[in-house]
């Protein structure tokens, strides 16, 4: 338990590893149907039925895309999604696609770079806190907050 | 120690919301003798228990602003109780005055404990609470009574009969009182050195005296002690036999021991919080009012026994609600899953029915859990009527009908505001001062009369006043000043002069205010209304009075909704948001030169939105023909829904949307919550009013 703070879960998406600190994790669970909510931003899918719980699931890969201009996979194969990481921030819960959830890795270990994240790059770099080395490749750790924020605070504005 | 810190919210929670009980007790008690300007003595010793409770506890909080002036509210009451007979003559002021002061409590209890910026408001309230004391005090000229006096109280103590050594046993038991107060004294005197003393103690007990905050404790102490067979409390003065009724047993039941020794009287001065009960501890009933008057004793009718009662967050029972929806969900489930297996045995299919009634039951009981009487609820509207009235210079009385009828705990809570809007207009715009009600041969005071009753569904409450009406012409006058649309003829039903009223800008034309001031928050009214899913209507006659009904579901958790697809997604929509279900038919629709649909309904045009296009799906190719449409009807507009098929009827569990999306206004967008399906799917309910609205942008 103490060491949660410099833990986190690391999960593949699209081919990358991305990691997310197990603070904001409240569980992961199976690939749940979603159903479509309207009028949202593309990269919220929709919501999922959580044993009784609604929670709304959110595309990571779209919100990088979004955010980085890019035009989004009309039709985008989703079988590579095979779980679902069940968030919280702020008191909201939300839920993101993975492809697989790895294992949980120290973030303090193997650390390659930490600090500002990266401007530059064709979006989720933005949102990376920190790297770590994975053998032959590298785990980005997401800055959970941000994306939140980034999410809840446009739509606000831009509403 | 964050558990100690939840630990003390939930005192905190506690003592806020039994505190704010303790003032809504006050309040029925004053409501109920402000009319005969007096109380009687049952009545000042509640207010004084109930202020004494509300110090004592206050000051454990640390609310000492509360704890203070409580205990300045005591001072006035037991100055008032010293009058005894003599106080019959307690006037508006004093009334005025203590109303001013439970306000002012109110307020003092949502701020934070130990926050003193809230003191200015008390300020004037006490210099005027102690000027009516000290008043008081001087008229009664008892000394034990003067403000803050030494009062004193007197326990006669008797002992077993056949007790050995009575002189040392009773100096024993008063060396034990002294613990609580040193300045204890007995009588007979010196006890334990006159041998002699001790038949007449043996005989007539003993008697101890002492300041008067001690008292509760002293007689619960006294009472405990060895040998000692009945403690009573001595009145001093002219009626001391009269309270040879609160003898206490030998050993006393404990709720017994503490409701006999907070009737008792003599409590002038503050007693340490310690002694105090602790504010766990539930509330006592209101003694029932002996006042004939039904009007008002309907308000402050005593609640169930309250040590058979608890309290229980209101949070808690929501949850258990959610998951009582879950599980008849789950039921339903498992009951398609076992039986459509083959070769069924007679078993299971029994336990499953029988698992079907349970929770049938089940929720049944859950749902009356969160059903609240209407008691708080009408002695609000009792104050507001009361408040209202004397603010400006009528007289109004409040008659109630029909309090133990229950709803849905949000429900009462949102209702609160709405009745409050209803009461204040009947009496600001409705009820004619006393001088023009004389003139037309009404009674001088004014009536309002509020009444609920229970139709199986759902709750029907009227607020009804005799007071001059609603005047039609000036209404139209007014409307078609306003350059509102009217009809040609004058043929107007109450329903929609109600209407007219309620449009917002009609109500807050000042030319006519005389009686359309009665529209002002109208509007506000049916919007909130309309957010509880209930109707409100008028009734109005010219010079004799105005009744507004208000229909409200009992529950807002379940409803019953129309299933609809469209691009092959499942909505709902609550049955009671359709106004009629039509056949599409292309000589019906108009597509106009914007893309805009509109469709011919009873000779009317309205906006036709379909649900894939407004929802943002993939358009449906099939003929418009073969689709479904709903009608929708508002206040003042209406439009066509058009969804691809009606795939059926369902209950349905109303759950809101994730908080996550409220960043996202998808309340806005037209979903106004959803519901688990029986399959574990989530289907999204339509908001009816947010169609309503999208219908208007489209007509502009």
């Amino acid at each position: 338990m103490k060491n949660s703070q410099n833990e986190a879960l690391v999960f593949d998406l699209s081919g990358r590893s991305f990691a997310a600190e197990l603070r904001y994790i409240v569980e992961t669970v199976q690939a749940l149907p979603i159903t479509g909510v309207p009028m949202l931003p593309r990269y919220i899918l929709g919501v999922s039925n959580l044993r009784g719980n609604i929670i709304p699931v959110i595309d990571l890969e779209d919100f990088f895309k979004e955010k980085a201009g890019q035009a989004r996979d009309v039709q985008k194969e989703r079988e590579g999604n095979s779980c679902v990481i069940v968030l919280r921030c702020e008191e909201s819960i939300f839920a993101v696609l993975a492809d697989n959830v790895l294992r949980v890795e120290e973030t303090k270990k193997n650390l390659l770079n930490e600090g500002a994240a990266q401007s530059r790059g064709s979006g989720f770099e933005k949102y990376v806190k920190a790297s770590l080395s994975d053998g032959d490749g590298v785990i980005f750790v997401l800055d959970i907050a941000k994306i939140f924020e980034e999410m809840t605070g446009e739509s606000l504005e831009t509403d | 120690m964050a558990d100690n810190g939840a630990f003390n919210e939930q005192f905190l929670d506690l003592f806020i919301f039994e505190t704010g009980k303790y003032l809504d007790e006050v309040d029925g008690i004053l409501l109920s003798n402000e009319r005969k300007k007096s109380f009687t003595e049952e009545n000042i010793n509640d207010l004084f228990r109930v202020t004494h409770t509300i110090k004592s506890t206050a000051a454990m909080m640390g609310y000492d602003i509360l704890s203070s002036f409580s205990h300045k509210l005591e001072d006035l009451f037991s100055a008032i109780r010293a009058m005894g007979s003599r106080a019959g003559g307690l006037d508006e002021k004093l009334f005025d005055l203590l109303f001013n002061s439970l306000e002012a409590m109110r307020q003092e209890l949502k701020r934070s404990p130990g926050v003193e910026d809230g003191s200015e408001s008390f300020e004037g309230l006490t210099l005027e609470i102690a000027r009516i004391t000290d008043a008081m005090s001087a008229e009664t000229k008892k000394p034990q009574n003067a403000d803050g006096g030494a009062a004193l109280a007197s326990l006669r103590v008797t002992l077993e009969p056949g007790c050995a050594m009575a002189g040392i046993r009773a100096f024993i038991i008063c060396t034990q009182l002294r613990q609580i107060c040193p300045e204890l004294t007995s009588d007979p005197e010196d006890m334990e050195n006159r041998p002699e003393t001790a038949d007449e103690i043996l005989k007539n007990g003993f008697t101890v005296t002492f300041p008067a905050e001690h008292l509760e404790k002293m007689m619960r102490k006294a009472s405990s002690e060895l040998y000692v067979q009945r403690v009573e409390n001595v009145e001093r003065a002219e009626n001391a036999c009269a309270d040879t009724d609160a003898a206490l047993a030998r050993e006393p039941a404990p709720s017994d021991g503490k409701s006999e020794a907070q009737r008792a009287p003599e409590e002038e001065k503050p007693a340490p919080p310690a002694s105090q009960p602790a504010p766990s501890q539930p509330a006592s009933p209101p003694p029932a009012q002996e006042e004939p008057s039904s009007s008002s004793s309907d308000v402050s009718q005593p609640e169930a026994s309250s040590d058979k009662m608890i309290n229980v967050y209101l949070s808690k029972l929501d949850k258990l609600q959610d998951i009582t929806g879950e599980l008849v969900i789950a039921e339903s489930i498992a009951e398609s899953a076992v039986l459509s297996c083959e070769g069924l045995s007679e078993n299971a299919a029994a336990a499953i029915t029988r698992l079907k009634k349970l929770t049938d039951v089940m929720r049944s009981v859950i749902m009356s859990l969160r059903m609240t009487q209407l008691s708080d609820l009408f002695r609000k509207m009792h104050r507001v009527t009361r408040d209202t009235a004397r603010k400006l210079g009528k007289e109004v009385e409040f008659e109630a009908d029909g309090t133990d009828n229950a709803a849905d705990k949000r429900i009462i809570d949102e209702l609160s505001d709405v009745l409050s809007h209803v009461v204040r207009n009947a009496i600001t715009h409705g009820i004619e001062s006393a001088e023009e009600r004389a003139a037309m041969g009404k009674p001088a005071v004014g009536h309002i009369k509020m009444t609920a009753r229970n139709t199986g569904n759902g709750i029907i409450i009227t607020i009804a006043d005799d007071g001059r009406g609603i005047s039609l012409p000036l209404v139209i006058e007014a409307a078609r000043r306003k350059g509102l649309p009217l009809k040609e003829t004058a043929n107007y039903t109450s329903g929609e002069i109600l209407q007219l009223l309620m449009t917002s800008g009609l109500s807050t034309n000042q030319s006519v205010d005389q009686y359309s001031g009665r529209g002002v928050g109208l509007d506000a009214v049916r919007v909130a209304v309309k957010k509880l899913r209930g109707t409100i209507t008028l009734e109005t006659e010219e010079g004799r009075g105005t009744c507004f009904t208000i229909s409200i579901p009992q529950t807002l958790a379940i409803m019953d909704c129309i299933k609809l697809e469209a691009a092959g997604s499942l909505y709902m929509l609550p049955v009671s948001d359709i106004y009629k279900i039509v056949v599409p038919e292309n000589k019906n629709l108009l597509t106009l030169p914007d893309g805009t649909q509109r469709l011919l309904f009873k000779g009317f045009t309205i906006p036709l939105l379909r649900l894939d296009l407004l929802f943002g799906l993939p358009r449906g190719e099939q003929d418009f023909e073969r689709g479904i449409i709903i009608v929708i009807e508002g206040e003042e507009n209406a439009c066509a829904v058009y969804a691809d098929r009606l795939t059926g009827q369902q209950r349905a569990v109303i759950k809101p949307m994730p908080r996550f999306l409220r960043y996202f206004n998808t309340e806005q967008t037209g979903i106004s919550g959803c519901t688990i399906l029986g399959d574990g799917s989530i289907s999204l309910i339509i908001d009816a009013e947010a169609m309503l609205a999208r219908a208007e942008e489209m007509m502009l």
